[in-house]
Order: C-alpha cells, then sequence, then structure tokens
C-alpha cells in the first residue's frame, strides 16, 4: 500500500530505517504547513469579500446623509444657510436646503423619496395670506405654497368634504403628500416638503416656525418621546358653548374644562365623538363645587360638552401636546 | 345679538358679529343668524331672560311646597350635612311634639323674584313656629304628591 504523503511503506517483520522514518514524518509536516498556509489565506480572502460586499450595501441603503436609506422621508435633510428668515412681509427660503420629498413607497413598502436642493433663495410674500396661520411646503420645482394650517391634514384616511385647494394631505401609510384639485374633485400628487408654519397679521409676518434637519432617534430617547404625548404649556380657550356644542381639536393634545356648581346635583360630561368611548363625567355633590375633567384629543377630532353647570369661573381649555409645541 | 346655531341648538351668543366669529374658530357650527332676542347661557342653555325666570319658577316649585306659613324646602340640609325630606323624614316629629304640646321651629321661605340673576336665600328665610294646621297642609300636601 503506497500513499503520496509518505513515502515509505513498511512490511510487518521488516526493519524499518531511521531515514526512511524521519522522512515520512517531515513529509507530513510540509503537508500540514501547506494546508495552514492554504486555509489562511482562503479565509483572508473571504474575509475581504464580505467586508467589500458589506460596505456596498451599507452605501446602498444608508448612503452618507440617509436619503436613499428607505426609512426616513418628508423632512429636511440638511440646512447649510438656515432654514427661512423673514422681514415685515417676506419670508426668504434659504438655498442649499436639502429636502427628501416623499414619493411612495417600493414592493418592500420602504420609503421611496425625491432629494431636492433648493438652488436659490426663495422669497415668499404674505401680504395676501390675512390673518392666519400656514404651513409652509418647499416643491421640486423651487415654488413655496402655503397653505392655512386648518386645512392641513396628516392622517391614513382621506380628509372630509374638500372643497378648496388649500386641502393638503400627507398619508403616511402610502407616503404622498397630495393637494385637492377642485376641478376633477380628486387629489394630485404633491412634490413638496413641510418646512414649518408662519403666523402673519395685518400682512406682516408675526412669526415663522421651521422644522429642525431630521435627526435620528435613539432607544435612549424613548422617555423625550413619551414626553411628547403629555400636556405642554401652551394653550388656547375654548369658548363655552351651550351644553351639547361640539368642538374641534386644533392638534394633538388635551382638553380640560373647570365648571363650578351653582346647585347640588348638577351634571358635567366631556367626551369624544370621534372616538366614543373616550370621555368622562361627574356630577356637583353642593352648591360650589367646582368639578374638573380633562382628556386626551388628536387633531381634528370632533370634543363634545354637556352640562348643567353654571357658566361663571369656568376654564375650558385645550393644551397642545409637548409634540406639538414647536421649539 | 348674534348667535350661532348646530342644527336647531343655540351653540354660542354674542354682541357683535366679530366676536361670534372669533370665537366660533373651534366650536362646530352650521348657521350664525342676528337676533332681537338677548340670550343669556344658563346652566348649560341659551336662554332669553323671559325662558330663565321661567326655568327658575318650574324649579322652585319642584323644589318647595306652598303653605300657610310659607314655602317649605322639600330636601332640608342638617347641621351635619346630610339632606333629609321634610314630609318623610320630619313631619312625623314635628307633628309628634306639637301633639305633646311642645313648641316646634321650622324654617319656611318667601317666593324670590326670580328675574334677579342671584337669589339670595338666607334672606328668604322665616324662622317660625308650626301649628297645626300647618301640619295638615303637609300631610295635604303628601297624599297629593301620591
Amino acid at each position: 500500500m503506497t500513499n503520496p504523503i509518505i513515502p515509505f511503506t513498511f512490511i510487518p517483520g521488516t526493519k524499518a530505517k531511521a531515514e526512511e522514518v524521519n522522512q515520512n514524518f517531515t513529509s507530513l509536516a510540509e503537508k500540514i504547513e501547506n494546508v495552514e498556509t492554504d486555509s489562511t489565506n482562503k479565509l483572508k480572502q473571504a474575509t475581504n469579500t464580505f467586508e467589500t460586499k458589506f460596505e456596498d450595501l451599507n452605501t446602498q441603503y444608508s448612503d452618507i446623509n440617509l436619503s436613499n436609506s428607505g426609512v426616513i422621508s418628508n423632512c429636511i435633510l440638511e440646512a447649510p444657510n438656515g432654514i427661512a428668515e423673514y422681514e415685515n412681509s417676506r419670508i426668504t427660503i434659504k438655498s442649499g436646503l436639502k429636502l427628501l420629498i416623499p414619493n411612495g413607497r417600493d414592493e418592500n413598502l420602504k420609503f421611496k423619496n425625491i432629494t431636492h436642493c433648493l438652488p436659490i433663495d426663495l422669497n415668499v410674500s404674505v401680504t395676501d395670506f390675512g390673518d392666519s396661520e400656514r404651513v409652509l411646503f418647499v416643491t421640486n420645482s423651487n415654488t413655496c405654497i402655503a397653505t392655512l394650517a386648518q386645512y392641513y391634514f396628516i392622517q391614513n384616511t382621506e380628509p372630509d368634504n374638500p372643497d378648496s385647494t388649500n386641502y393638503i394631505w400627507f398619508n403616511p401609510k402610502s407616503n404622498t403628500l397630495k393637494q385637492y384639485n377642485v376641478a376633477t374633485e380628486k387629489w394630485d400628487i404633491l412634490l413638496a416638503t413641510e418646512i414649518g408654519t408662519v403666523t402673519s397679521k395685518s400682512e406682516l409676518v408675526e412669526e415663522i416656525k421651521t422644522h429642525s434637519p431630521f435627526s435620528i432617534l435613539k432607544q435612549t430617547d424613548k422617555k423625550e418621546v413619551c414626553r411628547w404625548s403629555m400636556p405642554s404649556n401652551k394653550y388656547v380657550d375654548f369658548p363655552l358653548g351651550a351644553s351639547g356644542s361640539t368642538y374641534v381639536a386644533p392638534g394633538n393634545g388635551w382638553v380640560t374644562v373647570q365648571l363650578k356648581a351653582t346647585a347640588a346635583r348638577q351634571y358635567m360630561q366631556l367626551h369624544s365623538i370621534t372616538i366614543p368611548v373616550f370621555g368622562l363625567e361627574s356630577h356637583s355633590v353642593g352648591t360650589g363645587d367646582t368639578v374638573k375633567l380633562t382628556i386626551p384629543v388628536r387633531k381634528n377630532d370632533i370634543i363634545c360638552l354637556n352640562y348643567s353647570f353654571g357658566t361663571t369661573g369656568n376654564t375650558f381649555r385645550f393644551f397642545y401636546a409637548e409634540g406639538e409645541k414647536e421649539e | 345679538m348674534f348667535i350661532a346655531k348646530n342644527n336647531n341648538l343655540i351653540v354660542l351668543a354674542k354682541d357683535t358679529q366679530k366676536e361670534l366669529e372669533q370665537a366660533l374658530q373651534f366650536i362646530v357650527y352650521t348657521s350664525v343668524e342676528e337676533t332681537p332676542e338677548n340670550y343669556i347661557l344658563y346652566n348649560g342653555q341659551y336662554l332669553t331672560k323671559n325662558e330663565i325666570v321661567t326655568l327658575k319658577e318650574n324649579q322652585f316649585n319642584k323644589d318647595f311646597f306652598p303653605t300657610s306659613l310659607g314655602y317649605v324646602r322639600r330636601k332640608v340640609s342638617m347641621a351635619t350635612g346630610e339632606t333629609k325630606d321634610f314630609l318623610s323624614d320630619l313631619l312625623p316629629s314635628i307633628s309628634l311634639g306639637l301633639q305633646m304640646g311642645q313648641p316646634v321651629t321650622i324654617i319656611t321661605y318667601n317666593k324670590p323674584d326670580f328675574s334677579k340673576d342671584n337669589i339670595n336665600w338666607e334672606d328668604l328665610q322665616k324662622i317660625t313656629s308650626a301649628t297645626l294646621e300647618f301640619v295638615q297642609e303637609c300631610f295635604n300636601q303628601l297624599k297629593n304628591d301620591f
């Protein structure tokens, strides 16, 4: 029996020469060394291939500014010259503003975007805006749309009864921004990104609140995210209408009502019409009792207040959630 | 005066149209009208002065019953904080006291002026001695209630 690795074969009953035995061991040692070198080389080669492919994937999905990651959309990516500034009745949206414009989802449901960089400063006059709060959008054709804040909807379902081009709807589920077309009575795709809001009064800009460029949320931010749903110190007073009146929430937040009883057994009930199971009710035990009720609401939710209390010393307020309050 | 309605319910009333329009920002309404009536928000309802007077009077007639000594409050708040029904809880004791020849003091009320915004019930109180005739009137009232 011969083996190419072992040069000498010994037959039982014959004497083995030390030289031949040593040669067999030398041959084996050389073979083991060759196998070791070969394995190391192959492992290095595999590692290099893996690293190259990983980098390719990383580049493909993450890019340097996450613009094609498919996990973010409808935001400002970069603002090297700032976002917007104003003077008197003119707003200037700054050049260099890099936007991720929502453009649907791909077959894996990842966000599709158009990355757009504003090449020049964009000037907008508020002289026709009246006394209003408007949401500002920058389009991929370098124009600005300013729609009344109450006509901008962020929701997965189509807004009810649209009747003007002021109606703009961002659908997070489909990642599309749409504007109502009065002539066709349909929603047209709008390639634009929301950059903030402007408040104007007497043909002058009163305040601009812009969104900050995109930043990634981390696991350690969860407490902060939790806080965003809590009531802030920013509020608007609701006028106290008759019992049974319904009110529209101007944002995401909390509605609170406090009434003072003018007799015993007066009742108060605050509930959401949009989510009927959300509501509270209470009654007075005696004259002068103060009863307070508070419920959370989402933007454009309809809420109803029923009561038989007196109307002096009342407080009826909507508190914006922390996340709704611009920094 | 200008009023906003949601279908038939008056939801808000203000002296001027501008005031009303500003206040309507968050309220659901279907129409705005000008009216010669002066509406006041009273216990959750927009009512005219006359309607409020009627409402107060109706409530008074539910809470009190008339006797020759004055109006008697049906639900009496005791010094202990508990509420007692005059006819079922207190009348038997008053009747027994009078039959035993003991003086019994009661509180009755004069009829208020319902056109006033605030009624001071203490000013309307009369502290008086119960009579057998009064007790009989109370028993008659109890019979009428049933």
